[in-house]
């Protein structure tokens, strides 16, 4: 049975290199999946999952073993992603949450593209990047990577109430884009 | 309640109805098994050999530099051949630098190539022109670095306070050598030394004023996290 997840860090705090290995062959995959939904281009995305591991890793000593360890993890690396959106935005680095999506709106909203692509991934795909990234990202987090709002809420430092307005309009339009398309 | 579920009962709270819900929650369910795109195949390695840095090593790199550049020269001719002018104008350079260089790399980066450009498509002139003209190759040597770190920052990479507190100390640095090699005879040269060193210390201390902000916060958060 694979270790858990808790079971690794407290190794890894302890010393063992080959429980951060191992951390780092689990987490690095969904860790780009969450980045490449925000950004899309490539480097950026790998630049963040190092940058995300690297901050992990200076800071192992701070690690409570009896938490959860995902939520810690993902914590860091959405507040890595506000960074780099604060600093496309160029917003000052006390700007939180709330400041960065109404830096995107005044971008102007982008259009969620009725895709007519012959496979449902790619029409999906389509459907889910014509979305702002301020949903994307939630809707990566709940539906992908199976979070709660309450959970997303504190780890992008924004209330409960906002990620589920966010959640509701990106879930709203992704139903608009995808009505009438089979699931296979 | 397995957690599925609960994500399901959630997106059903959204959408207010519990069937429309199921069936956006299966049709987004095609991108759950895709094949996450192929990372980079020295990933680890790479972030292996960045965890071996340890934290203290900028600074202490910075420190060093700082210690070089201004030791021999402070020693050698002493503040009292500064000039004033000369060290004000370093004081008004860096401190417009180093905000440039923090919210618009871009114009840092054409800066720091138009420095570097027009000493080489200017002649040495006469007299006390000479010394512009020795300054200019001062300043062609010390925006390099600069430049360059202007242009990481303009192509996505993180670029910390201490990292261009870094490259302004070693660009002054390179700058000084610049100056030793080429204007070595001028009657000037103990006071352009000196001017520039003080440039280096408050490069240095305005790398540190931008780091030490964010190194607090981070370190608040990462409390916070724990």
């Amino acid at each position: 049975m694979d270790e858990t997840d808790e079971d690794l860090a407290r190794r890894y705090v302890g010393g063992d290199s080959s429980a951060f290995d191992a951390l780092f062959l689990r987490y690095q995959p969904r860790l780009r999946a969450v980045f490449a939904r925000s950004f899309s281009d490539h480097q950026t995305v790998e630049d963040l999952v190092q940058a995300t591991f690297l901050k992990l890793h200076r800071g192992r000593e701070r690690y409570d073993p009896s938490r959860p360890f995902r939520p810690w993890l993902y914590t860091i690396a959405m507040g890595l992603r506000q960074d780099e959106l604060r600093r496309r935005y160029r917003l000052p680095p006390t700007a939180g949450e709330e400041a960065l999506v109404g830096a995107e709106a005044e971008q102007g909203e982008p259009q969620v593209r009725f895709s007519m692509e012959p496979s449902l991934a790619d029409r999906v795909r389509a459907a889910i990047d014509g979305l702002p990234e301020s949903q994307r990202v939630v809707i990566q987090l709940h539906r992908f990577e199976q979070l709660t709002f309450e959970e997303i809420a504190a780890m992008l430092g924004a209330s409960p109430g906002s990620v589920r307005v966010r959640a509701s309009r990106g879930y709203g339009a992704l139903r608009e884009a995808l009505a009438g398309v089979e699931a296979s | 309640m397995t957690r599925e579920e609960q994500i399901l009962r959630e997106m059903a709270e959204v959408l207010g109805d519990p069937d429309e819900a199921r069936v956006l929650h299966a049709q987004l369910s095609v991108l759950e098994d895709e094949p996450a795109p192929a990372p980079a195949t020295d990933a680890l390695a790479r972030l292996r050999r960045q965890m071996v840095v340890p934290g203290w090593l900028m600074p202490a790199l910075v420190v060093l530099v700082l210690g070089s550049a201004t030791a021999g020269p402070l020693g050698r001719e002493g503040l009292a051949a500064a000039e004033h002018v000369l060290w004000i104008g370093m004081v008004v350079v860096s401190l417009g630098l180093s905000a440039l260089a923090v919210r618009t790399p871009k114009t840092v980066l054409v800066g720091a190539l138009a420095a570097a450009l027009l000493p080489a498509l200017t002649p040495p002139m006469p007299g006390p022109m000479d010394l512009v003209h020795c300054a200019r190759f001062e300043l062609m040597t010390a925006m390099l670095p600069l430049g360059f770190a202007a242009f990481a920052s303009w192509r996505s990479q993180a670029v910390s306070g201490w990292h261009l507190a870094a490259f302004a100390a070693c660009g002054a640095s390179a700058g000084n050598a610049a100056l030793a090699v080429l204007c070595s005879g001028h009657p000037t040269h103990a006071g352009l030394v000196v001017a520039h060193a003080s440039g280096v210390w408050l490069a240095a201390l305005l790398g540190a004023a931008v780091a030490a902000p964010r190194w607090l916060r981070a370190r608040g958060d990462a409390r916070a996290d724990a």
